[in-house]
Protein backbone atom coordinates (compact mmCIF):
# COMPACT_ATOMS: atom_id res chain seq x y z
CA UNK A 1 0.00 0.00 0.00
CA UNK A 2 1.48 3.64 -1.27
CA UNK A 3 2.18 6.39 1.60
CA UNK A 4 -0.35 8.27 0.46
CA UNK A 5 -3.29 5.55 0.92
CA UNK A 6 -1.85 4.85 4.09
CA UNK A 7 -1.87 8.17 5.61
CA UNK A 8 -5.24 8.55 4.60
CA UNK A 9 -6.57 5.72 5.76
CA UNK A 10 -4.65 6.59 9.28
CA UNK A 11 -6.37 9.87 9.66
CA UNK A 12 -9.68 8.56 9.18
CA UNK A 13 -9.73 5.87 11.47
CA UNK A 14 -7.83 8.22 13.54
CA UNK A 15 -10.67 10.71 13.96
CA UNK A 16 -12.95 7.63 13.86
CA UNK A 17 -11.04 6.18 16.71
CA UNK A 18 -10.71 10.04 18.55
CA UNK A 19 -14.61 10.66 18.35
CA UNK A 20 -15.10 6.99 19.74
CA UNK A 21 -13.01 7.69 22.83
CA UNK A 22 -14.43 11.32 23.53
CA UNK A 23 -17.89 9.80 23.72
CA UNK A 24 -16.08 7.14 26.23
CA UNK A 25 -14.72 9.75 28.11
CA UNK A 26 -18.20 11.51 28.51
CA UNK A 27 -19.17 8.80 30.70
CA UNK A 28 -16.51 9.17 33.34
CA UNK A 29 -17.16 10.99 36.07
CA UNK A 30 -16.93 14.81 35.71
CA UNK A 31 -13.27 15.97 35.81
CA UNK A 32 -12.86 17.24 39.59
CA UNK A 33 -15.13 14.95 41.22
CA UNK A 34 -13.50 11.61 42.01
CA UNK A 35 -16.41 9.78 43.52
CA UNK A 36 -14.61 6.21 44.35
CA UNK A 37 -15.06 5.16 48.14
CA UNK A 38 -11.48 3.44 47.72
CA UNK A 39 -9.06 6.36 47.55
CA UNK A 40 -11.12 7.80 50.41
CA UNK A 41 -11.06 5.20 52.72
CA UNK A 42 -7.59 4.85 52.11
CA UNK A 43 -6.82 8.37 52.97
CA UNK A 44 -8.58 8.35 56.71
CA UNK A 45 -7.55 5.38 57.82
CA UNK A 46 -3.82 4.95 56.17
CA UNK A 47 -2.02 7.12 58.45
CA UNK A 48 -3.10 6.11 62.03
CA UNK A 49 -2.92 1.75 60.76
CA UNK A 50 0.12 1.80 59.01
CA UNK A 51 1.67 4.99 60.61
CA UNK A 52 2.77 6.63 57.62
CA UNK A 53 2.48 9.97 56.35
CA UNK A 54 2.93 9.16 52.48
CA UNK A 55 -0.38 7.02 51.77
CA UNK A 56 0.87 6.40 47.69
CA UNK A 57 4.00 4.65 49.47
CA UNK A 58 1.87 2.47 51.74
CA UNK A 59 -0.46 1.78 48.15
CA UNK A 60 2.51 0.65 46.77
CA UNK A 61 4.34 -1.51 49.05
CA UNK A 62 1.54 -2.87 51.14
CA UNK A 63 -1.63 -2.56 50.50
CA UNK A 64 -0.91 -3.21 46.84
CA UNK A 65 2.29 -4.70 47.27
CA UNK A 66 1.84 -7.91 44.91
CA UNK A 67 1.34 -5.41 42.14
CA UNK A 68 4.34 -4.17 42.45
CA UNK A 69 6.30 -7.29 42.99
CA UNK A 70 4.97 -7.75 39.74
CA UNK A 71 5.69 -4.81 38.24
CA UNK A 72 9.60 -4.75 39.64
CA UNK A 73 10.29 -8.30 37.97
CA UNK A 74 8.75 -6.75 34.73
CA UNK A 75 11.52 -4.21 35.27
CA UNK A 76 14.13 -7.27 36.06
CA UNK A 77 13.06 -8.96 32.97
CA UNK A 78 13.20 -6.15 30.38
CA UNK A 79 17.06 -4.99 31.75
CA UNK A 80 17.73 -8.53 31.32
CA UNK A 81 16.63 -9.16 27.63
CA UNK A 82 18.47 -5.71 26.96
CA UNK A 83 21.94 -7.43 28.27
CA UNK A 84 20.35 -10.52 26.43
CA UNK A 85 19.81 -8.98 23.02
CA UNK A 86 22.90 -6.25 23.00
CA UNK A 87 25.46 -8.51 24.40
CA UNK A 88 24.70 -11.59 21.73
CA UNK A 89 26.00 -9.27 19.33
CA UNK A 90 28.94 -7.66 20.71
CA UNK A 91 32.11 -10.10 20.68
CA UNK A 92 33.94 -8.04 22.93
CA UNK A 93 34.24 -4.53 23.57
CA UNK A 94 37.82 -2.14 24.10
CA UNK A 95 37.65 1.39 25.04
CA UNK A 96 38.37 2.76 21.53
CA UNK A 97 35.58 5.40 21.08
CA UNK A 98 33.83 4.66 16.96
CA UNK A 99 35.27 6.41 14.54
CA UNK A 100 33.49 9.14 12.99
CA UNK A 101 33.51 13.10 13.33
CA UNK A 102 30.43 13.10 15.90
CA UNK A 103 31.21 9.91 17.43
CA UNK A 104 31.36 9.96 21.36
CA UNK A 105 35.31 10.10 22.98
CA UNK A 106 36.22 8.67 25.99
CA UNK A 107 37.35 11.63 27.67
CA UNK A 108 36.53 14.94 27.97
CA UNK A 109 37.94 18.16 26.54
CA UNK A 110 38.60 20.38 29.81
CA UNK A 111 38.44 20.46 33.21
CA UNK A 112 35.86 22.24 33.41
CA UNK A 113 33.62 19.87 32.30
CA UNK A 114 35.28 17.21 35.04
CA UNK A 115 34.68 19.72 37.34
CA UNK A 116 31.13 20.22 36.91
CA UNK A 117 30.96 16.72 36.21
CA UNK A 118 32.11 15.87 39.81
CA UNK A 119 29.69 18.52 41.68
CA UNK A 120 26.96 17.40 39.39
CA UNK A 121 27.56 13.81 40.52
CA UNK A 122 27.47 14.54 44.40
CA UNK A 123 24.16 16.41 43.88
CA UNK A 124 22.96 13.63 42.21
CA UNK A 125 23.66 10.86 44.40
CA UNK A 126 22.79 12.74 47.54
CA UNK A 127 19.27 13.75 46.31
CA UNK A 128 18.61 10.31 45.03
CA UNK A 129 19.72 8.41 48.17
CA UNK A 130 17.65 10.67 49.87
CA UNK A 131 14.49 10.32 48.12
CA UNK A 132 14.80 6.79 48.09
CA UNK A 133 14.82 6.08 51.99
CA UNK A 134 12.73 9.22 52.90
CA UNK A 135 9.71 7.34 50.82
CA UNK A 136 7.67 6.92 53.88
CA UNK A 137 8.03 10.50 55.36
CA UNK A 138 8.13 12.77 51.64
CA UNK A 139 7.02 12.28 48.20
CA UNK A 140 9.42 9.63 46.89
CA UNK A 141 10.39 5.84 47.33
CA UNK A 142 12.61 3.78 45.48
CA UNK A 143 11.40 3.60 42.21
CA UNK A 144 12.00 7.82 41.84
CA UNK A 145 15.28 7.66 44.17
CA UNK A 146 16.21 4.47 42.25
CA UNK A 147 16.03 6.49 38.87
CA UNK A 148 17.97 9.15 40.06
CA UNK A 149 20.37 7.95 41.24
CA UNK A 150 21.29 5.92 38.35
CA UNK A 151 21.71 8.81 36.31
CA UNK A 152 25.02 8.88 38.25
CA UNK A 153 26.17 6.71 35.38
CA UNK A 154 25.47 8.64 32.54
CA UNK A 155 27.21 11.68 34.41
CA UNK A 156 30.28 9.58 34.48
CA UNK A 157 30.28 8.29 31.24
CA UNK A 158 29.49 11.97 29.71
CA UNK A 159 31.69 13.95 31.87
CA UNK A 160 34.51 11.38 33.12
CA UNK A 161 34.68 9.22 30.43
CA UNK A 162 34.27 5.53 29.36
CA UNK A 163 37.60 3.75 31.55
CA UNK A 164 36.50 5.67 34.54
CA UNK A 165 32.81 4.46 34.36
CA UNK A 166 33.70 0.73 33.80
CA UNK A 167 36.17 1.12 37.06
CA UNK A 168 33.42 2.59 38.98
CA UNK A 169 30.27 0.63 37.68
CA UNK A 170 31.49 -3.03 36.66
CA UNK A 171 29.14 -5.56 35.35
CA UNK A 172 29.17 -8.28 37.66
CA UNK A 173 28.66 -6.84 41.07
CA UNK A 174 25.41 -4.43 39.33
CA UNK A 175 23.82 -7.80 37.97
CA UNK A 176 24.36 -9.32 41.48
CA UNK A 177 22.91 -5.99 43.53
CA UNK A 178 20.09 -5.93 40.73
CA UNK A 179 19.42 -9.77 41.68
CA UNK A 180 19.65 -9.80 45.00
CA UNK A 181 17.24 -6.58 45.81
CA UNK A 182 14.84 -8.52 43.14
CA UNK A 183 15.20 -11.43 45.50
CA UNK A 184 14.90 -9.63 49.24
CA UNK A 185 11.46 -8.13 48.07
CA UNK A 186 10.38 -12.08 47.35
CA UNK A 187 12.17 -12.90 50.47
CA UNK A 188 10.66 -10.43 52.70
CA UNK A 189 6.88 -11.93 51.04
CA UNK A 190 8.01 -15.96 51.97
CA UNK A 191 9.32 -14.53 55.43
CA UNK A 192 5.66 -12.45 56.25
CA UNK A 193 3.83 -15.57 54.69
CA UNK A 194 5.86 -17.68 57.16
CA UNK A 195 5.32 -15.59 60.17
CA UNK A 196 1.76 -14.73 59.68
CA UNK A 197 -0.23 -16.37 57.20
CA UNK A 198 -0.52 -13.50 54.82
CA UNK A 199 1.86 -12.81 51.65
CA UNK A 200 3.14 -9.34 52.39
CA UNK A 201 1.39 -8.63 55.33
CA UNK A 202 3.16 -5.98 57.73
CA UNK A 203 4.18 -7.60 60.61
CA UNK A 204 7.43 -5.36 61.78
CA UNK A 205 6.82 -3.18 64.48
CA UNK A 206 5.14 0.36 63.33
CA UNK A 207 6.97 3.15 65.07
CA UNK A 208 6.01 6.55 65.77
CA UNK A 209 4.38 8.54 62.71
CA UNK A 210 6.84 10.49 60.80
CA UNK A 211 10.16 8.72 62.38
CA UNK A 212 12.79 7.23 59.58
CA UNK A 213 12.31 3.64 61.18
CA UNK A 214 8.40 3.53 60.99
CA UNK A 215 5.68 1.48 59.15
CA UNK A 216 6.91 -1.90 59.51
CA UNK A 217 7.90 -3.87 56.46
CA UNK A 218 7.07 -0.78 54.16
CA UNK A 219 11.13 0.72 54.26
CA UNK A 220 12.78 -2.65 54.18
CA UNK A 221 10.36 -3.13 50.69
CA UNK A 222 11.25 0.18 49.78
CA UNK A 223 15.17 -0.58 50.30
CA UNK A 224 14.89 -3.66 48.01
CA UNK A 225 13.17 -1.62 45.18
CA UNK A 226 14.93 1.29 45.40
CA UNK A 227 18.42 -1.41 44.87
CA UNK A 228 17.24 -3.10 42.37
CA UNK A 229 16.10 0.12 40.17
CA UNK A 230 19.22 2.06 40.61
CA UNK A 231 21.26 -1.13 39.64
CA UNK A 232 19.38 -1.98 36.71
CA UNK A 233 19.00 1.31 35.10
CA UNK A 234 23.01 1.27 35.91
CA UNK A 235 22.54 -1.70 33.68
CA UNK A 236 20.72 -0.53 31.07
CA UNK A 237 22.84 2.28 31.02
CA UNK A 238 26.32 0.18 30.89
CA UNK A 239 24.69 -1.55 28.10
CA UNK A 240 23.92 1.06 25.95
CA UNK A 241 27.31 2.62 26.82
CA UNK A 242 28.75 -0.49 25.73
CA UNK A 243 27.34 -0.01 22.14
CA UNK A 244 29.66 2.94 20.97
CA UNK A 245 32.46 1.22 21.92
CA UNK A 246 34.63 -0.60 18.69
CA UNK A 247 34.40 -4.11 18.74
CA UNK A 248 37.29 -6.61 18.77
CA UNK A 249 36.63 -9.96 17.35
CA UNK A 250 37.68 -12.74 18.84
CA UNK A 251 40.43 -14.49 18.72
CA UNK A 252 40.30 -17.75 16.53
CA UNK B 1 -7.05 29.71 39.62
CA UNK B 2 -5.58 26.48 39.67
CA UNK B 3 -8.08 25.61 36.53
CA UNK B 4 -6.03 27.96 34.70
CA UNK B 5 -2.71 26.58 35.46
CA UNK B 6 -3.69 23.30 34.41
CA UNK B 7 -5.54 24.07 31.55
CA UNK B 8 -2.16 25.79 29.96
CA UNK B 9 -0.33 22.26 31.14
CA UNK B 10 -2.62 20.59 29.16
CA UNK B 11 -2.90 22.59 26.26
CA UNK B 12 0.79 22.81 26.49
CA UNK B 13 1.31 18.81 26.52
CA UNK B 14 -1.29 18.30 23.49
CA UNK B 15 0.72 21.21 21.65
CA UNK B 16 4.57 19.36 22.52
CA UNK B 17 3.41 16.17 21.75
CA UNK B 18 1.78 17.12 17.93
CA UNK B 19 5.39 18.49 17.56
CA UNK B 20 7.03 14.81 18.95
CA UNK B 21 5.18 12.83 16.45
CA UNK B 22 5.98 15.38 13.33
CA UNK B 23 9.28 15.49 13.88
CA UNK B 24 10.44 12.76 11.75
CA UNK B 25 14.45 13.21 12.39
CA UNK B 26 15.35 10.99 15.34
CA UNK B 27 18.35 13.35 15.89
CA UNK B 28 16.42 15.62 16.59
CA UNK B 29 12.96 14.16 18.13
CA UNK B 30 14.76 13.06 20.77
CA UNK B 31 15.48 16.89 22.04
CA UNK B 32 11.65 17.16 21.68
CA UNK B 33 11.02 14.43 23.88
CA UNK B 34 13.01 15.69 26.31
CA UNK B 35 10.86 18.82 26.40
CA UNK B 36 8.21 16.55 26.39
CA UNK B 37 9.18 14.92 29.54
CA UNK B 38 9.85 18.43 31.18
CA UNK B 39 6.06 19.60 29.94
CA UNK B 40 4.85 16.27 31.50
CA UNK B 41 6.15 16.57 34.66
CA UNK B 42 4.72 19.96 35.14
CA UNK B 43 0.91 18.51 34.45
CA UNK B 44 1.67 16.18 36.56
CA UNK B 45 2.32 19.09 39.58
CA UNK B 46 -0.65 20.55 38.43
CA UNK B 47 -2.49 17.18 38.55
CA UNK B 48 -1.33 17.12 42.63
CA UNK B 49 0.63 14.05 41.98
CA UNK B 50 4.41 14.67 42.79
CA UNK B 51 6.15 11.04 43.05
CA UNK B 52 4.24 10.58 39.45
CA UNK B 53 6.40 13.89 38.55
CA UNK B 54 9.73 12.40 39.99
CA UNK B 55 9.55 9.35 38.15
CA UNK B 56 8.89 11.12 34.92
CA UNK B 57 11.45 13.15 34.96
CA UNK B 58 14.29 10.91 35.79
CA UNK B 59 13.12 8.76 33.12
CA UNK B 60 11.93 11.25 30.21
CA UNK B 61 15.49 13.49 30.76
CA UNK B 62 18.27 10.77 31.38
CA UNK B 63 17.51 7.36 30.52
CA UNK B 64 15.44 7.02 27.30
CA UNK B 65 17.40 9.98 25.58
CA UNK B 66 20.92 8.36 26.69
CA UNK B 67 19.90 4.86 25.36
CA UNK B 68 18.35 6.58 21.89
CA UNK B 69 21.36 8.68 21.83
CA UNK B 70 23.42 5.52 21.80
CA UNK B 71 21.43 3.85 19.81
CA UNK B 72 21.84 6.77 16.89
CA UNK B 73 25.34 6.74 17.57
CA UNK B 74 25.92 3.27 16.98
CA UNK B 75 23.57 3.05 13.97
CA UNK B 76 25.45 5.69 11.90
CA UNK B 77 29.13 5.26 13.29
CA UNK B 78 29.26 1.31 13.70
CA UNK B 79 31.50 -1.41 11.73
CA UNK B 80 29.01 -2.25 8.65
CA UNK C 1 -14.47 24.15 30.24
CA UNK C 2 -11.61 22.29 31.83
CA UNK C 3 -13.52 19.58 32.35
CA UNK C 4 -13.84 19.20 28.64
CA UNK C 5 -10.61 20.01 27.51
CA UNK C 6 -9.29 17.82 30.29
CA UNK C 7 -10.41 14.95 28.21
CA UNK C 8 -10.09 15.68 25.41
CA UNK C 9 -5.96 16.43 25.77
CA UNK C 10 -5.06 12.09 26.85
CA UNK C 11 -7.77 11.24 23.66
CA UNK C 12 -5.85 13.72 21.54
CA UNK C 13 -1.91 12.39 22.22
CA UNK C 14 -3.21 9.06 22.15
CA UNK C 15 -4.48 9.34 18.69
CA UNK C 16 -1.42 11.95 17.65
CA UNK C 17 1.09 8.88 18.94
CA UNK C 18 -0.67 6.26 16.69
CA UNK C 19 -0.70 8.00 13.57
CA UNK C 20 2.59 8.59 14.19
CA UNK C 21 3.56 4.92 14.54
CA UNK C 22 0.85 4.24 11.35
CA UNK C 23 3.02 6.87 9.06
CA UNK C 24 6.53 6.38 10.51
CA UNK C 25 9.31 5.36 8.28
CA UNK C 26 11.99 4.93 10.63
CA UNK C 27 11.71 2.12 13.67
CA UNK C 28 13.37 5.13 15.96
CA UNK C 29 10.49 7.46 15.18
CA UNK C 30 8.04 4.92 15.70
CA UNK C 31 8.88 3.92 19.23
CA UNK C 32 9.08 7.42 20.34
CA UNK C 33 5.67 8.00 19.29
CA UNK C 34 5.39 4.39 20.97
CA UNK C 35 6.20 6.04 24.33
CA UNK C 36 4.13 9.42 23.70
CA UNK C 37 0.73 6.90 23.35
CA UNK C 38 1.48 5.33 26.56
CA UNK C 39 1.83 8.55 28.22
CA UNK C 40 -1.65 9.78 26.80
CA UNK C 41 -2.86 6.93 29.36
CA UNK C 42 -0.75 8.63 32.73
CA UNK C 43 -2.51 11.67 31.78
CA UNK C 44 -6.04 9.89 31.28
CA UNK C 45 -5.80 7.63 34.64
CA UNK C 46 -4.55 10.95 36.70
CA UNK C 47 -7.20 12.78 35.90
CA UNK C 48 -9.74 10.14 36.65
CA UNK C 49 -8.24 10.74 40.46
CA UNK C 50 -8.22 14.06 40.78
CA UNK C 51 -10.34 16.26 43.15
CA UNK C 52 -11.11 19.79 43.08
CA UNK C 53 -9.21 22.11 45.08
CA UNK C 54 -7.62 19.11 47.37
CA UNK C 55 -4.08 18.47 48.03
CA UNK C 56 -1.41 15.52 47.20
CA UNK C 57 -2.25 12.18 49.80
CA UNK C 58 0.55 13.19 51.19
CA UNK C 59 0.29 13.86 55.40
CA UNK C 60 3.43 15.14 56.50
CA UNK C 61 2.07 18.73 57.16
CA UNK C 62 -1.61 18.68 56.56
CA UNK C 63 -3.77 16.62 59.21
CA UNK C 64 -5.08 13.33 57.98
CA UNK C 65 -8.59 14.01 56.52
CA UNK C 66 -7.70 16.83 54.93
CA UNK C 67 -8.96 16.28 50.79
CA UNK C 68 -7.02 15.00 48.87
CA UNK C 69 -6.08 13.11 45.18
CA UNK C 70 -6.82 9.45 44.82
CA UNK C 71 -3.82 7.59 45.76
CA UNK C 72 -4.50 4.51 43.96
CA UNK C 73 -4.00 5.47 40.48
CA UNK C 74 -0.71 8.07 41.89
CA UNK C 75 0.76 4.56 42.85
CA UNK C 76 -0.12 2.53 40.01
CA UNK C 77 1.17 5.37 37.47
CA UNK C 78 4.47 5.72 39.10
CA UNK C 79 5.49 2.04 38.74
CA UNK C 80 4.42 2.24 35.63
CA UNK C 81 6.23 5.15 34.06
CA UNK C 82 9.20 3.23 34.85
CA UNK C 83 8.73 0.12 33.66
CA UNK C 84 7.27 1.76 30.61
CA UNK C 85 10.33 3.58 30.08
CA UNK C 86 12.70 0.19 30.53
CA UNK C 87 10.77 -1.78 28.02
CA UNK C 88 11.39 1.41 25.42
CA UNK C 89 14.52 0.75 25.91
CA UNK C 90 14.44 -3.36 25.34
CA UNK C 91 12.46 -2.15 21.62
CA UNK C 92 15.35 0.17 20.92
CA UNK C 93 17.78 -2.89 21.93
CA UNK C 94 15.69 -4.69 19.09
CA UNK C 95 15.86 -2.18 16.57
CA UNK C 96 19.49 -1.48 16.84
CA UNK C 97 19.67 -5.50 16.41
CA UNK C 98 18.01 -5.07 13.22
CA UNK C 99 19.49 -2.65 11.71
CA UNK C 100 23.00 -4.45 12.19
CA UNK C 101 21.07 -7.45 10.71
CA UNK C 102 19.26 -5.86 7.63
CA UNK C 103 21.44 -2.47 7.83
CA UNK C 104 18.00 -0.31 7.43
CA UNK C 105 15.59 1.26 10.00
CA UNK C 106 12.64 1.79 7.24
CA UNK C 107 9.47 -0.24 8.39
CA UNK C 108 8.22 -0.42 4.60
CA UNK C 109 11.36 -2.51 3.83
CA UNK C 110 11.29 -5.40 6.01
CA UNK C 111 8.56 -6.93 4.83
CA UNK C 112 9.50 -10.44 5.30
CA UNK C 113 10.49 -12.41 8.37
CA UNK C 114 13.30 -14.57 7.51
CA UNK C 115 14.65 -17.38 9.20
Amino acid sequence: MTGRARTAMTVSAGVALFALGLWAAAGLPAFGHYPGPYGDVLNTVGPHERQIPNIVTAVNFDYRGLDTLGEEYIFFAAVAGIALVLRDDRKRSTPKPLPGRHALHGSPATDAIRAFTALALAVTVAFGTYLAIHAAQTPGGGFQGGAILAGFTALLFLGLGYPVLCKLVPKGPVEAVEAAGAGAYAAIGIATLVASGAFLKNVLPLGGEGQLFSAGTIPLINLCVGVEVCAGFCLLLLEFANETRVEEPEPE
Amino acid sequence: MESVVQAIALVLTAAVATVVVLTREPKRQVFCFMLYGLVLTLLFVTLQAPDVALSELAVGSVMIPFAILATLVRIEHGPK
Amino acid sequence: MIGYLAFVVPVWIFVAGIYGMATSRNLIHLIVCLSVTQSATYVLILEIGYRTGATAPVFSDVLPGTRAVDPIVDALTLTDIVVGATVTALLLAFALRIHKRTHTLDPEALREMQG
